[in-house]
């Protein structure tokens, strides 16, 4: 029995929907600070380019063998768990490297023993890449300079016996703690070098902290990649992303686009010739209604 | 074609991740931030004071940054200064005493800076706590350069330069110098006397002697024209000078400074002007100068030019001087009196200003324009009144048009046409001027309501001709008007009208009711005129049969029949075709009878 026209049109719009949804799902761009697909200035596309990824608290530790940098950027601020963990893979000898807004940054501080006050953000309009909040900073050990996007200014107590922070980068002369965050100078506000990264030893590994909204996010990668891969060249970098697990949305797509999963380009194709198939079945039954 | 589109989105899509991503381009940021300036620059300062290296490499990375383009000029000189500053410093010697004193003269300029950095920052109040601890850093620097310049030539020179340099001396005083050498190669060969690397005054010399002694005189304010017109330091900074001794001792030029200093004053004027005066009056400046009597030139400044107005000399009795206004120095708007005096004895050249606003000055005329000008034509009349003894000439305009000129007089009536609408609102410019000039043009404006009475009426006709012509044919007019573009409204209208008729045939034929085709029947023979597409039969029968019928029983049994043809059109209940035709033939004998 001949399909009756209708069923294959409606047949049609439905194949077009539901690839014209998959494509928009994998292919459209989600605008998600430090996530490994977003090439915004807060995403990761250029960290993730270069580095594995760990999709889960699970990959994580699979991964850590105490020989491997982990990357730490993020929004929210970690959980006991998190924090717990990644201190044990610092104590086994990884490198952690921990940056993102100060609620981030704020708790991992604590984990590790430290009392954490924030003092407000650095300007610098002098050493600066263009935007007084995205400043050129000097690190300590080795002639390297880094470059922050949104760095703050912290003042760090400690609040448990054994840990020390040793400062590990610098704002230049020419910057200053905006205290009441007007974006501008104000008579009183401190002018000159802050701390900007701090390096607390723990167990054979260590934990970098850098008070930075962004490091080795897009905007500031370029800046930054030759300091990580000259200090910890010999190291795997694993960029977490285990957070994305509570958004399906992120998740999924990274599932596709993990170098273990279907490249992109292989899914377009696939989406592409299944297009041609359908138009050419509609047009088919075009004219056989006719 | 229709899936062409869905076809292109798709592409585009899929296509997307092969697109590269766009990169931010750094560029140069402009700092705006004066407080932060000024934060910085007293930072800078700072550390420069006590010659901190650390003081040199921000004002390296300073003198690069880039600063909004009002500062940019006096931000680079300012932070060249504090490099020139560390550099001179750094080893003073003989060979840079002269770069020292430069140094000195222009270290005023970061003050400059800084006074300009007060004024642009967010909160002047607070910035001036760094402004002031700017200029003690700036006086400390000073102080550090005088000291310097007065430890060189001590000890190591193999000649010694002695002049008073605590005292100040006055205009035209004597200076004694003595200059003496414990080298019997040396032969101090002149002394000189300079305002910034300016000579004013040398005496050659041939001193071999141990001891040689020179009189110099303090340059008179009048002296120092040359310099002062090269110099960016303002008359107030001008006090010190250098003697230079210049010998050669062995073959080899020595210089020797030391700084001195004379006094000079600034002279003290009062210039008083009214703040506004008319054209063509008389302008009266009282001039007074309290530094004794001087020689001086008036000048007179406006947007077009700067004119002389002659020399004067001031003294302590007010000097007063009446300036023409009408003259061709003086415009119309904000004009600079300034009054400049020349460089007296100790006095320095000097120069006073103060604005005066000149009023145009206008001929005595009055517009006499009404708001509303209701005419029979369209044109208006403009009554204007001169009370003037001369003749004044005027261009009188209604809107954009090109306007009517006439000769103003004691009572001038200027006509034009204002519009061909029934009704607009113009705008009435008036300009009187005089052809000699004597008086500035006055300029009159005034919204006006002007009614056209010739074009209401003819107006009014054409629409009631109109309505007259369209009438029973609004329907037609109204489709043509919504359905055909308006140019072609006129040539399509009766052909819609035949259209709308066809359209609505099966009404006047009664949509296939035979009592209503027997209704028509009668009514063919009795008025002659059917029920139009455009009317109802009741509307037929109040304009037609109403007023045609002359019997009350015809109109009786026509309203009746009307009623039986509309229950038949309209109404479930059919009525028999019988009862029409006894109402039919009743109709026809009463309109008989008739």
């Amino acid at each position: 029995m001949r399909p009756r026209r209708s069923s294959i049109i409606l047949a049609y719009i439905a194949v077009l929907w539901a690839l014209l949804s998959l494509v928009l799902l994998i292919v459209l761009p989600v605008p998600q600070a430090y996530y490994a697909l977003d090439s915004g200035e807060y995403g990761h596309s250029k960290l993730a380019a270069t580095s594995k990824w760990a999709l889960s608290r699970q990959d994580l530790e699979e991964a850590a063998s105490g020989g491997v940098v982990i990357v730490e950027g993020r929004g929210q601020a970690l959980t006991a768990d998190e924090a717990s963990a990644l201190l044990q893979d610092a104590e086994e000898g990884d490198v952690v490297i921990v940056y993102g807004p100060w609620n981030a940054t704020e708790k991992i501080l604590e984990y590790i023993g430290f009392k954490g006050e924030y003092l407000g953000r650095v300007l610098d309009p002098v050493e600066d890449v263009g935007d007084p909040g995205v400043i050129v900073a000097s690190v300590s050990r080795g002639n390297y300079s880094i470059t922050l996007s949104r760095p703050y200014a912290v003042n760090l107590t400690p609040v448990r016996g054994g840990v020390a922070a040793e400062p590990l980068a610098f704002s230049s002369p020419f910057s200053y703690i905006d205290e009441n965050g007007d974006d501008r100078y104000d008579v009183g506000e401190p002018i000159g070098e802050s701390v900007v990264a701090y390096r607390v030893l723990v167990g054979r590994g260590e934990i970098l902290v850098f008070c930075a909204e962004g490091f080795l996010t897009n905007s500031v990668f370029d800046y930054n990649i030759k300091w990580l891969t000259s200090t910890y060249g010999n190291r795997t970098i694993f960029l977490d992303q285990s957070w994305t697990r509570g958004n399906p949305l992120l998740y999924i797509k990274l599932l596709v686009y993990a170098t273990q999963g279907v490249a992109p380009i292989y899914v377009s194709s696939i989406a592409l010739v299944l297009l041609v198939v359908a138009v050419y079945v509609h047009r088919f039954s075009v004219r056989e209604g006719r | 074609m229709s899936r062409l589109p869905h076809l292109l989105i798709m592409i585009i899509i899929l296509l997307q991740p092969l697109l590269p991503t766009p990169q931010a381009e750094s560029t140069s940021y402009i700092i705006r931030d004066c407080t932060y300036l000024l934060a910085i620059l007293e930072k800078t300062l700072e550390h420069a004071l006590t010659l901190d290296p650390t003081g040199l490499d921000l004002a390296r990375v300073l003198a690069n940054a880039t600063v909004s383009s009002d500062l940019a000029d006096l931000h680079a000189e300012a932070y060249a200064l504090i490099i020139d500053y560390y550099n001179a410093m750094k080893e003073p010697n003989l060979t840079n005493v002269s770069e020292l004193y430069n140094l000195y003269n222009n270290l005023g300029r970061i003050e400059d800076y800084a006074s300009r950095l007060r004024a642009c920052a967010a909160d002047p109040t607070s910035a001036s706590t760094l402004s002031v601890r700017i200029s003690f850093l700036l006086a400390g620097l000073k102080s550090r350069v005088m000291g310097v310049l007065d430890s060189l030539g001590g000890g190591n020179s193999p000649i010694s330069l002695t002049v008073d340099t605590n005292k100040v001396y006055e205009p035209g005083e004597d200076i004694p110098i003595l200059v003496s050498s414990n080298r019997a190669d040396c032969t101090v060969r002149s002394i000189t006397l300079a305002a910034g690397s300016i000579p004013i005054n040398t005496t050659p010399l041939n001193c071999t002697n141990t001891a040689c002694q020179v009189v110099m005189e303090a340059p008179l304010a009048s002296d120092l024209t040359s310099y002062l017109a090269s110099i960016g330091v303002s008359p107030e900074d001008v006090s010190k000078f250098t003697v230079i001794a210049s010998a050669t001792c062995g073959g080899v030029k020595i210089e020797l400074y030391r700084l001195i200093t004379i006094g000079y004053s600034t002279p003290r004027l009062i210039l008083e002007a009214p703040a506004t005066v008319v054209r063509g009056s008389m302008l009266n400046i009282s001039i007074v100068s309290q530094s004794g009597v001087l020689q001086g030139t008036v000048f007179v400044k406006n947007a077009v030019n700067e004119t002389s107005l002659g020399n004067i000399t001031i003294g302590e009795a007010p000097l007063i001087l009446s300036l023409d206004t009408s003259g061709q120095y003086f415009k119309v708007g904000v004009n600079i009196i300034r009054v400049c005096v020349e460089a007296g004895n100790a006095t320095l050249p000097y120069c006073i200003e103060k604005p005066v606003v000149v009023e145009p000055r206008y001929p005595h005329v009055v517009v006499e324009a009404s708001p509303v000008y209701i005419t029979l034509d369209g044109w208006v009349q403009v009554p204007l009144l001169s009370y003037e003894s001369r003749e004044l000439e005027s261009t009188v305009a209604v809107s954009a048009s090109g306007g009517v000129k006439a000769s103003v007089e004691n009572n001038t009536v200027v006509s034009l046409y204002a519009s061909l609408l029934p009704v607009s609102v113009a705008n009435l410019s008036v300009e009187v001027y005089d052809p000699r000039g004597y008086y500035d043009t006055y300029y009159y404006s005034q919204s006006i309501l002007v009614v056209n009475i010739s074009s209401l009426i003819i107006l009014t006709l054409i629409g009631s001709i109109v309505l007259v012509l369209i009438r029973d044919r609004e329907k037609a007019f109204v489709v043509a008007l919504t359905t055909l573009g308006w140019p072609r409204v006129r040539e399509k209208m009766g052909r819609t009208a035949n259209k709308v008729e066809k359209l609505l045939e099966p009404y006047t034929h009664g949509l296939g009711s035979r009592i209503a085709q027997l209704y028509y029947g009668v009514l063919k023979k009795i008025v002659g005129r059917l029920p139009q597409p455009s009317e109802t039969l009741r509307e037929h029968y109040r304009w037609v049969v109403a007023a045609t019928a002359k019997s009350n029983r015809v109109k009786e049994l026509v309203w009746r029949f009307l009623q039986l043809v509309e229950r038949d059109l309209y109404s479930d209940k059919k009525p028999s075709y019988e009862e029409g035709l006894e109402l039919s033939r009743g109709i026809l004998s009463a309109a008989e009878e008739e």
